[in-house]
């Protein structure tokens, strides 16, 4: 089987001036990275802030082009694909839902967006769809009219999140989808998420922070670290038998919800 | 919290949606006061300039020695027939204000344009694409910003002769600094928030995405600086008829007749009082104006 998504030794490295005279260093932000997406699937990459996550997710989405290695969409490599074509099947859903909504657009506009750039489907038909995309994200069609900042941070997702899928694209990589909501607005996302995963078959890409999300809603794990994939495995193998120093560190790292157990460091002072 | 409850309602048809639009802008407009009267002001006197031969009491360049700086109607020994007064060659002050109304807003609205479009070109090209485009604009800039205006102007003037196209064409062509670095620094902001990232990933090609994301977003900074530039504008033009370099005579401007009554600010001060009250009032109306827009136009005034 095929994957749906496949990188290859990819790396991506910047060039960052130092100073006046010195020379230009190399960054490496991702260093060698393969991993695999299978259709149907959600892929959890953690990894601790800087680690080369977000970079990964851009060269996925060709906001990035890597410096060395290749990405494969079905096999197919996708430097041959036009930033264009590419759009159709892969799209992201970002972290600030009060940064990926222009503020100058209502709601009908930004959902309409890929439409509109695509030609898909007749203009008098691009209404229509965009009221069936705000009833399946879960979102009051009397916002329909509205512009962003009238909305609230979960709102403003579910509107990101009708923009990514409206053109009914195969991969959805979620760079951090609820890390900016509050709790009790992300339960709600990432359920939504789930649904809209089972109902139109789609595979994710999930990048998160938190552990306890990654651990319920993906199927595979790969842990980053410092531009590099130290652990690729199966999410139950992964969070029972952590094999790389990094991994058990990172879930040693999970706060526990246990009234018995004290915080860290309280816990010495009370000793 | 799922916002379920009102799903089976009927769709919403296109037109009701738009005009929901149109009512809203216009609300808004409505209450805000420094529009209101920014824009009225501003209707009267392009009213004024437009119907210029039809208001205008007298022939603005009909010359009567006889009748030289008759004073206006606040003051003693006034003639009923000129209401404001007559410059010192004897012609109608009030006609001449009218008629110069025409000669400063072209000025005013012309170089506006004429350099706003030029320096957001600029500005936006340095500011979304960055490295070396960004490198060079900003050394166009940099090369403007380190010429006089006036010396510039002196030059082209000198060599082309003063006329109303020479002093729109030379004020365009250098009053655009401003409008370049404003927008070339707003758009960077813009170009790095995730909306224009995902355009991008959505496939939009780099017009659409400077024209339907980044410009919408920058274009607020544009009306506010092109308000400050038609004033400027007009007060340049005022300072290069001053020089003599401006609208030539017996064209009347008002830039042109404050540097006319120069001689007279002593004994006839009025000569330089009304067509400056006319100018100041003028400059106002447009700040006014644009700030209003500004308000009304900014996404966080919505509500």
């Amino acid at each position: 089987m095929t994957p749906i998504l496949e990188t290859k030794d990819l790396e991506c490295s910047f060039w960052i001036s130092t100073g006046l005279f010195s020379a230009k260093k190399a960054l490496v932000a991702v260093n060698g990275v393969s991993v695999q997406l299978f259709k149907g699937q959600v892929l959890g990459l953690v990894g601790e802030s800087g680690c080369g996550k977000s970079t990964l997710a851009k060269m996925l989405l060709g906001l990035q082009k890597p410096t060395k290695g290749s990405i494969f969409f079905d096999g197919r490599p996708l430097e041959e694909m036009s930033q264009f074509d590419r759009a159709a099947r892969v799209q992201p859903i970002f972290q600030d839902p009060y940064s990926s909504l222009n503020p100058r657009k209502t709601v009908v506009d930004i959902i309409t967006l890929p439409l509109r750039v695509h030609k898909i489907g007749k203009s008098r038909d691009w209404l229509l769809k965009a009221q069936q995309m705000m009833d399946l994200c879960g979102l009051s069609r009397r916002y329909l009219n509205s512009y962003p900042n009238q909305l609230s941070g979960g709102q403003r997702q579910r509107v990101a999140i009708a923009r990514a899928l409206v053109m009914k694209p195969e991969v959805v990589i979620c760079d951090e989808p609820t890390s900016a909501l509050d709790v009790s607005v992300q339960s709600q996302i990432l359920n939504l998420l789930m649904d809209l995963k089972n109902e139109l078959g789609l595979t994710y890409l999930l990048i998160s922070h938190n552990l306890a999300v990654v651990e319920h809603l993906a199927d595979c794990v790969a842990v980053m670290y410092f531009g590099d994939i130290v652990e690729n495995e199966n999410t139950d193998r992964l969070f029972s038998q952590p094999k790389h120093e990094y991994t058990r560190s990172l879930l040693n790292s999970v706060l526990i919800p246990d009234p018995s157990r004290f915080l860290p460091n309280k816990q010495k002072a009370y000793e | 919290m799922t916002d379920n409850s009102d799903s089976n309602d009927k769709l919403i048809p296109e037109k009701v949606l738009r005009s929901n639009i149109t009512a809203r802008i216009f609300r808004r407009i409505s209450a805000h006061t420094s529009i209101l009267i920014g824009g009225s002001v501003l209707a009267i006197i392009v009213f004024m300039a437009i119907f210029a031969p039809l208001l205008a009491p007298h022939d603005p360049f009909d010359q009567d020695l006889s009748r030289r700086l008759l004073p206006p109607f606040w003051m003693e020994d006034t003639n009923p027939k000129y209401f404001l007064g007559t410059d010192n060659l004897g012609r109608d002050y009030l006609s001449r204000l009218i008629y110069g109304a025409q000669i400063s807003l072209m000025i005013g609205v012309c170089t506006a344009l004429l350099s706003g479009i030029i320096g957001s070109v600029l500005g936006i090209t340095a500011g979304y694409f960055g490295g070396r485009i960004d490198a060079v604009i900003t050394f166009v800039i940099t090369t403007r910003l380190s010429m006089p205006i006036v010396l510039v102007a002196l030059a082209v003037v000198a060599l082309v002769g003063g006329s109303l196209h020479a002093v729109i064409l030379v004020l365009g062509f250098l009053l655009w600094d401003r409008y370049a670095v404003v927008m070339r620094s707003a758009t960077q902001q813009a170009r790095n928030m995730d909306y224009v990232s995902a355009a991008r990933a959505i496939g939009c090609p780099t017009w659409r995405i400077i024209l339907s994301e980044i410009f919408p977003n920058v274009v607020n900074n544009l009306i506010v600086i092109a308000t400050f530039e038609v004033a400027h504008a007009i007060l340049l033009e005022a300072s290069l008829s001053f020089l003599g370099l401006g609208v030539q005579p017996p064209d009347p401007s008002w830039g042109l007749m404050i540097a006319e009554g120069k001689e007279f600010l002593l004994f006839d001060p009025w000569v330089i009082t009304i067509p400056g009250i006319a100018l100041s009032i003028l400059v106002l109306a447009v700040n006014m104006l644009g700030d209003g827009i500004r308000d009304v136009s900014a996404p966080e005034n919505r509500n």
